[in-house]
């Protein structure tokens, strides 16, 4: 009886278990961690080429300590916010005001198209003689990266916005060109904005740290190509760590909130969570 | 639906007329000029409900967006109150196929934007939007984007949309098309009501014999390539009883001429292949 009234409980603990525990994708972070865990004792890996679980996170625990890796880390971000800034600013800019004119649209393309082959990393060399070492190049690779990602995502959000939506705004009045940038073609494009500014920040985030490896002498980028000078195998997994997290608190702090804010609520985008 | 005061008391709609309005356009390939609508001339007088009703592809949605002032015509001019056309304004309101609601905006704010964009301010304009959202019989749905209302609720807020700016002119492109039967009967039934009420002059593109028998005044059949006036058929019945029941065969009975008249307006290569279904 009580075996049985057992048995019929446990479906219910294993549901909670699921709910809790499986959702914030927890289980498969667990399951990584444990891989990484118990992969020593099954192939004899020195730690020089993946350093062991429990070292990282005790050299993790030193670096938050120490402050160490805070520093690094708001070197990194500062950097990110401003170049961010930038870039952003003038793609939406950019892009608002190529949508509005059938000139500068052809004028701009062209060149456009011409630029956003290059990836951002090949101008380190150049930018590195503009601006010397630092954080110059550094935010000028970064901001032109973020640059031409928000135009082209501005600019296809503008296309797609239905003609019949200035129609409608024309015959309600809305007569001057002031009116339809501000009722239709900004939060018309806000799809495309919203989606760029976040692909924007994403490749930012890979690239700065890119970047600093090579022309900066701070930052998380630093940390880690010093760290691996001498071998310090825990501090580069560290700051990969690091990097991993802070763009996941990015995304569900500030992008995600901004998106069911604007987009979401609007039913412009799929009801599919991304 | 209640009688919203301030909206029953509004001036009477404009008169419109189309003298010889043609729409040409150019052929992608062999760069030749097509003349897809006219000559066309019409006589719309204030409050009037006119039916323009074709086949597809006659040229009746293109001559809608030519009075809009969306298109300009080839030839021809369109004038309101004696006015002419130059471009598109709030004097001709349109009600379009697919709503054409801004999806960023609430309910309320789409229909607030005609009176916002005429210089009202917010309050205000907030307040005409609910009376008209009220006459549209929809009076809860303020706060809600468009794309949690159904195709029928959000028709319903087109047409609150485009009455709240004060059009002169109502112009109608086949907004129950995309609707379901059933929805369609109810916004037909309602649009008469409003029609009536608010003494608004409606053009209205259908290709449906059966609506334009419901709805019109007086209904223009058009013919195709290039899209003219064919026939023009006046409808009698009293508006009141058009959606009874026992009008029903008085209405279908002019349904059956208006039919016989597209039928004919019809291009010869589609008559025949009604013909063969048929």
């Amino acid at each position: 009886m009580s075996s049985r009234f057992r048995r019929g409980r446990a479906p219910l603990v294993w549901r909670v278990c699921l709910r809790t525990v499986l959702r914030p994708g927890l289980v498969p972070v667990a399951v990584v961690l444990a891989v990484w865990a118990v992969l020593p004792y099954f192939d004899h890996l020195p730690v020089y080429k993946l350093p062991h679980l429990t070292q990282v996170a005790s050299e993790l625990w030193h670096l938050a300590v120490s402050g160490t890796i805070f520093g690094a880390l708001g070197d990194s971000l500062s950097r990110l916010v401003i170049a961010f800034v930038i870039g952003a600013t003038l793609g939406v800019a950019l892009g608002v005001a190529v949508a509005l004119s059938r000139a500068l649209n052809d004028f701009l393309m062209p060149l456009v198209a011409f630029f956003n082959a290059i990836a951002g990393i090949a101008w380190i060399p150049l930018a590195i003689v503009w601006f010397g070492f630092g954080s110059g190049p550094v935010l000028f690779v970064i901001a032109n990266n973020v640059f031409f990602i928000v135009l082209y995502n501005t600019l296809l959000g503008a296309e797609g916005i239905p003609r019949v939506m200035y129609d409608a705004v024309r015959t309600l009045g809305g007569d001057r060109r002031r009116t339809i940038v501000r009722e239709v073609l900004v939060p018309g494009a806000m799809v495309g904005v919203l989606g760029g500014l976040r692909t924007g920040l994403a490749f930012a985030w890979r690239a700065l740290v890119a970047v600093e490896m090579i022309a900066a002498s701070n930052g998380l980028g630093f940390m880690s190509i010093q760290a691996s000078r001498v071998f310090d195998g825990s501090t580069v997994v560290s700051v990969i760590l690091v990097i991993g997290v802070v763009w996941i608190l990015m995304d569900r702090l500030l992008l995600r909130p901004v998106e069911a804010l604007t987009v979401r609520r609007w039913g412009m985008m799929g009801g599919a969570d991304l | 639906m209640p009688v919203v005061g301030s909206v029953a008391a509004k001036p009477a709609g404009g008169s419109l007329e189309v003298n010889d309005v043609c729409h040409e356009y150019v052929r992608a390939g062999d760069k030749t000029a097509v003349i897809a609508l006219g000559p066309v001339s019409l006589q719309v007088s204030a409050g009037e409900f006119l039916c323009l009703l074709g086949p597809s592809g006659c040229g009746k949605s293109t001559l809608l967006m030519i009075i809009a002032g969306l298109l300009p015509p080839t030839r021809g001019t369109v004038a309101v109150d004696a006015v002419p056309v130059t471009g598109p304004s709030r004097e001709r309101g349109v009600v379009f196929q697919d709503y054409a609601l801004l999806p960023w905006k609430t309910v309320r704010s789409n229909v607030a934007l005609g009176p916002r964009l005429a210089g009202a301010s917010r309050r205000e304009a907030n307040q005409i939007a609910d009376e008209y959202l009220e006459l549209v019989g929809m009076p809860q749905a303020g706060d809600r984007y468009p794309h949690e209302l159904s195709g029928g609720m959000r028709q319903r807020a087109a047409v609150a949309r485009t009455l709240a700016a004060k059009p002169k002119v109502l112009l109608m492109d086949e907004p129950f098309a995309a609707v379901d039967a059933q929805t369609r009967g109810v916004l037909q039934e309602e649009l008469v009501g409003i029609w009536a009420r608010t003494a608004q002059t409606v053009v209205f593109v259908t290709h449906s014999v059966e609506e334009a028998a419901l709805l019109a005044d007086r209904v223009v059949v058009m013919s195709s390539a290039p899209g003219r006036v064919q026939e023009e058929f006046p409808v009698t019945l009293p508006h009141q009883v058009r959606f009874s029941r026992e009008s029903a065969p008085r209405v279908a009975e002019v349904a059956a001429s208006l039919l016989a008249s597209v039928r004919v307006a019809q291009p010869r290569q589609s008559r025949q292949v009604a013909s063969w279904s048929g």
